[in-house]
């Protein structure tokens, strides 16, 4: 990424968490008109500290959009060091949705599947999503894991993890 | 060593054939699911039930399955996803029925078979022992007379407690006593000893000690409590009505009527176990089994029922 | 005197000696594992407890509970991860000394810390147990809403470069408390009509998720930790000397815990916290603390084992639960016959004796356990990035079901895992989410509690003294860093003396 460019990024990323604060205030103020009141005279109500939070979280998201404003053109250094790092955004952002996508279809699978056959697919997954290509790695190390969870946590301590079907 | 020590429980098997008639009861071990609170009078119920059943299973494992969240929903729906299978069963409350007519828990009594009361736990109005207090009506005319100064702390805000003293309060004219919700009974207590509250609503064993060492007194009890000879119950000060916390057991839903039976008279000889007696007697809790299964249902209807028109008169439920 | 050697006796009986040890071993197990806790380590022994008679029931789990406050900082040093929510503070400096390579000598700071507050909190137990069960009942509504604001006041030194992104963060925190049932009401708030969201956003998932979830995440995006300096870790322990040096630090720390631990509601998780700030803040280079400093490991560390003996006090002189854990504990005490109160000390002074000695001796048997376990640890630590996180991650996700048996909250680690991970990004500590996760309860519902009792008016806050000076100290607090740095700022045209330079990493939020 070019400089000038990159100065335009972190305002939108400014912009962006912004947006992101005064959508979650909007969405709180929205829900705390459903709370009922309060069961003491005198006293706040369930949507009193909700209803504050939200203002304050909207002040502060005003407070980031006027720093968005007079963003500075050159790029913040500590974030394009994460770039060099990380390689292009756009990979990483896949790689970032294939991890966080492997531990849901993990969670979705664990109570048909069971802990001993979802488990050591969730390591195996993300050991490889993490870089590891060594294939005696990869097969040994989450069998063996399933094997101190099934031992320790199933047999010797009696936690009902789930056992599938 | 350690690990051998811990090994006494292990996992039931999932899913089986729920066994229909003709199949020998149990095929398996039995699983108690437990939505409440580790350490707590639900959980420790669920627990002692564990240590006593087996003689009369069988000698089949019986396990204590922990699902807690969602207001108890989570092992309630885990409960009834295992229609007709007489080997899961749960511990029901007043707790669960309230929550039933709140709707905070997306079922019904019908959602699941009752099959045995087993405890019930009458409410009890404590306060500290230098409180200006004697009885129930001092606290209620000290209301009339000063509305919205006087507190009593209890667990919740419309739950089996809240709705416990609420009723109370309206059966004294509904004077203006503020209640001051806790995260839990113990919590309450403290309030009240603390002095920041003017009394508290709770249970009888937990405040059993300070009545004992004298730093607590009752004004009334839900119920005559045979530890407490001098106290009057709530009948006896003349509020007609007897609000209990109860604990019972409830299978799943589906359950073959014989099978139901069965459970019933093999559950009522396991709390007639010596330990499970010791359990009652050091938790200072009451039996309080009905004459059969269907009372018990009838009873958890009821309370459904009780609660939802207390909801309904105090504006917390519509309609 | 001779009541506790009686005791001492009964605690050094082959069959308590033995349930002793069995706690320890099973107690650091459970503080260490992320999502494990002693709760859920005391829960797992409930059932084996039934088979025992009341002296070696009570000391396993007293054993099991004062263990697991050691175990928690285990993983907190060696791979970042609190393994249970009161060795928060422990990431700060410990996990910072691992990354320095020194993760044996953050672990016997730990260690040593630990044994020393779980002594000094039994000693307070012991000599203290009167007084300080009447300060706890002290406590109403306002004064916890005075510790709730005090507790909050130290997000200022938790916010990292960037202080208005750190405001962010601990406003996101308190939100995410919202979620679930209003205790004065019982009304659903922000539960968007599912029942899984009606127990709220718990504190476990929160932790798994920002420290283990977002990590992995990091990891999986191909973002490198910091690999420590020269590529070794060492698993040397501590000199005496240095641990030794560290007595008026231990000292402090265990007095807070004792103090807070007491307090019913108040924890070991609060504890530790306000005990690495006051550390930081007595401290003659505060701006040091975060980067592996002893004494910010040394702080906590005595801070929540001191909570242990402290969180008796209520317990036994009231028979009130001031913790999770102490609620099992009652629930184990009350199936073995033993009705915790008043009377408890004139009617079973013996098997009181014998749980202070036992108390000691858990101790020490937590010292000989964590000290076999440092070279297994130092070992974890070397594990390849590939083959560490994503065993973090699952041995996380299994504890964090094992917890309550619920899949939603394996649910809710993800989703504060992806949060973490964005919040990470932009820059956004997440320390002071955490912090607002866990007071917000405290000051929310005790204000509302306050001005019920008070119908509305504010003076309640004003009237009880405790109240009056936490809430003063919190301000105090919070402008401290300002007015700190605005009088260091005008002192540093003098050279700085000896300026360390192995001290000098980044801080955990800022580092990528």
């Amino acid at each position: 990424m070019s400089s000038p460019s990159a100065g335009g990024a972190a305002r939108l990323r400014l912009l962006a968490e912004a947006g992101l604060l005064a959508v979650v205030a909007a969405g709180v103020l929205l829900d705390s008109r459903a709370y009922p009141g309060s069961l003491a005279e005198g006293a706040p109500g369930p949507a009193f500290f909700p209803r504050l939070l939200a203002v304050l979280l909207m002040v502060c998201a005003a407070g980031l959009a006027i720093r968005a404003a007079r963003q500075p053109p050159d790029p913040d250094p500590g974030r394009s060091r994460g770039n060099v790092v990380g390689g292009s955004g756009a990979g990483r952002g896949v790689r970032l949705g294939l991890g966080a996508a492997w531990i849901a279809v993990f969670l979705l699978a664990w109570p048909r599947l069971g802990t001993l056959v979802s488990v050591p697919l969730l390591v195996a997954g993300l050991m490889w999503l993490t870089g590891e290509r060594s294939r005696l790695a990869l097969i040994s190390v989450p069998l063996a894991f399933a094997a101190f969870i099934y031992l320790v946590f199933m047999v010797a301590l009696g936690v009902p993890l789930p056992t599938g079907f | 060593m350690a690990a051998a020590g811990l090994a006494v429980v292990s996992l039931a098997a999932g899913g089986c054939s729920p066994s229909g008639k003709g199949a020998a009861f149990p095929s398996r071990s039995i699983e108690i699911v437990s939505w409440a609170t580790p350490g707590g009078p639900t959980d420790l119920l669920s627990r002692a039930l564990a240590e006593a059943a087996p003689p009369h299973f069988e000698g089949r494992r019986v396990t204590v399955m922990t699902r807690q969240g969602g207001a108890g929903a989570a092992g309630m729906q885990y409960l009834q996803g295992r229609e007709g299978d007489p080997h899961v069963l749960g511990v029901f409350t007043a707790s669960g029925t309230v929550n039933m007519a709140t709707g905070r828990i997306p079922f019904s009594p019908e959602d699941f078979t009752p099959i045995l009361r087993i405890q019930i736990d009458p409410f009890l109005v404590a306060v500290r022992d230098d409180s200006p207090f004697h009885t129930l009506a001092d606290l209620f005319e000290a209301a009339h007379a000063r509305p919205g100064e006087v507190s009593v702390s209890g667990f919740g805000a419309a739950s089996a407690h809240f709705l416990g003293f609420a009723r109370l309060r309206a059966a004294a004219g509904d004077p203006d006593v503020r209640w001051i919700a806790y995260e839990g009974s113990a919590d309450a207590v403290v309030a009240a000893l603390g002095g920041h509250t003017d009394a508290a609503h709770t249970n009888f064993n937990i405040v059993r000690e300070h009545l004992r060492a004298g730093t607590m007194r009752v004004l009334g009890a839900a119920l005559p409590v045979e530890a407490l000879p001098d106290t009057p119950s709530y009948a006896e000060q003349g509020y007609d009505l007897a609000p209990v916390h109860w604990r019972g057991v409830v299978g799943p839903p589906g359950l073959d009527p014989e099978l139901r039976t069965e459970l019933r008279a093999r559950l009522m000889a396991a709390i007639e176990e010596p330990g499970f007696r010791e359990y009652m007697e050091r938790a200072a809790l009451e039996y309080a089994t009905m004459a059969d299964a269907d009372a018990f249902g009838a009873w958890m209807a009821d309370e459904v029922a009780t609660s939802r028109s207390m909801l309904r008169r105090l504006g917390i439920l519509d309609e | 005197m001779s009541a506790f050697l009686d005791g001492l006796l009964t605690a050094l009986q082959p069959g308590n000696l033995a349930a002793l040890l069995a706690g320890s071993l099973l107690g650091v197990f459970a503080g260490a594992m992320p999502g494990l806790s002693s709760t859920v380590g005391l829960a797992l022994v409930l059932p084996v407890t039934f088979a025992l008679d009341p002296t070696p029931a009570l000391l396993m789990m007293v054993s099991i509970y004062m263990a697991a406050e050691y175990g928690g900082s285990i993983t907190a040093i060696a791979i970042g991860v609190p393994g249970s929510s009161p060795a928060l503070a422990t990431t700060f400096d410990g996990y910072a000394m691992t990354r320095r390579g020194e993760a044996g000598r953050a672990l016997g700071i730990s260690l040593f810390s630990s044994m020393s507050g779980g002594l000094l909190g039994t000693v307070v137990l012991v000599l203290a147990l009167g007084p300080l069960s009447r300060a706890a009942i002290a406590f109403g509504p306002a004064e916890y809403f005075g510790l709730g604001v005090f507790g909050l006041s130290i997000v200022a030194n938790l916010v990292g470069k960037d202080p208005f992104k750190g405001i962010v963060s601990a406003l996101l925190g308190l939100l995410f408390f919202i979620v679930g049932l209003d205790v004065l009401t019982g009304a659903p708030r922000l539960t968007f009509g599912t029942n899984a969201l009606m127990d709220g956003l718990g504190l476990v998932p929160m932790l798994i998720g920002f420290f283990a979830i977002a990590e992995a995440l990091g990891a999986v995006t191909g973002r490198r930790r910091s690999a420590p300096p020269g590529g070794g870790i060492a698993g040397a322990l501590p000199k005496a000397r240095e641990l030794f040096g560290l007595w008026r630090t231990i000292l402090r720390g265990s007095a807070i815990g004792s103090l807070i631990g007491a307090i019913p509601g108040a924890g070991a998780t609060i504890a530790s916290i306000v005990a690495w700030n006051e550390e930081r803040r007595v401290s003659k280079t505060p701006e040091r603390f975060g980067t592996g400093v002893p004494a910010g490991i040394a702080a906590p560390e005595a801070a929540n084992n001191s909570c242990v003996g402290a969180a008796m006090i209520p317990l036994l002189a009231l028979g009130i639960p001031g913790s999770a854990s102490a609620a099992v504990l009652l629930g184990g005490l009350t199936v073995q016959g033993v009705a915790p109160g008043p009377l408890l000390m004139t009617e079973r002074s013996e098997l009181v004796y014998a749980l202070y000695a036992g108390f000691v001796v858990a101790v020490l048997l937590m010292l000989a356990v964590g000290r076999l376990g440092i070279p297994l640890w130092t070992r974890v630590v070397r594990l390849r990035p590939s083959i560490l996180m994503p065993l973090v991650v699952a041995i996380s996700l299994v504890g964090t079901f094992s917890l309550r048996g619920n899949a939603a909250d394996a649910w809710a680690a993800l989703f504060f895992g992806l949060v973490g991970f964005a919040m990470l990004r932009g820059g956004y500590p997440l320390a002071p989410a955490v912090l607002g996760l866990i007071l917000g309860p405290m000051i929310e519902t005790n204000y509302r509690r306050a001005l019920s009792l008070s119908s509305g008016s504010h003076s309640i806050f004003l009237e009880s003294p405790i109240s009056l000076v936490l809430i003063l100290l919190a301000a105090v607090s919070f402008a401290a860093p300002a007015v700190r740095s605005r009088l260091v700022s005008g002192r540093t045209r003098a050279p700085r003396p000896e300026p360390d330079t192995h001290d000098n990493e980044p801080r955990r939020e800022e580092h990528e």
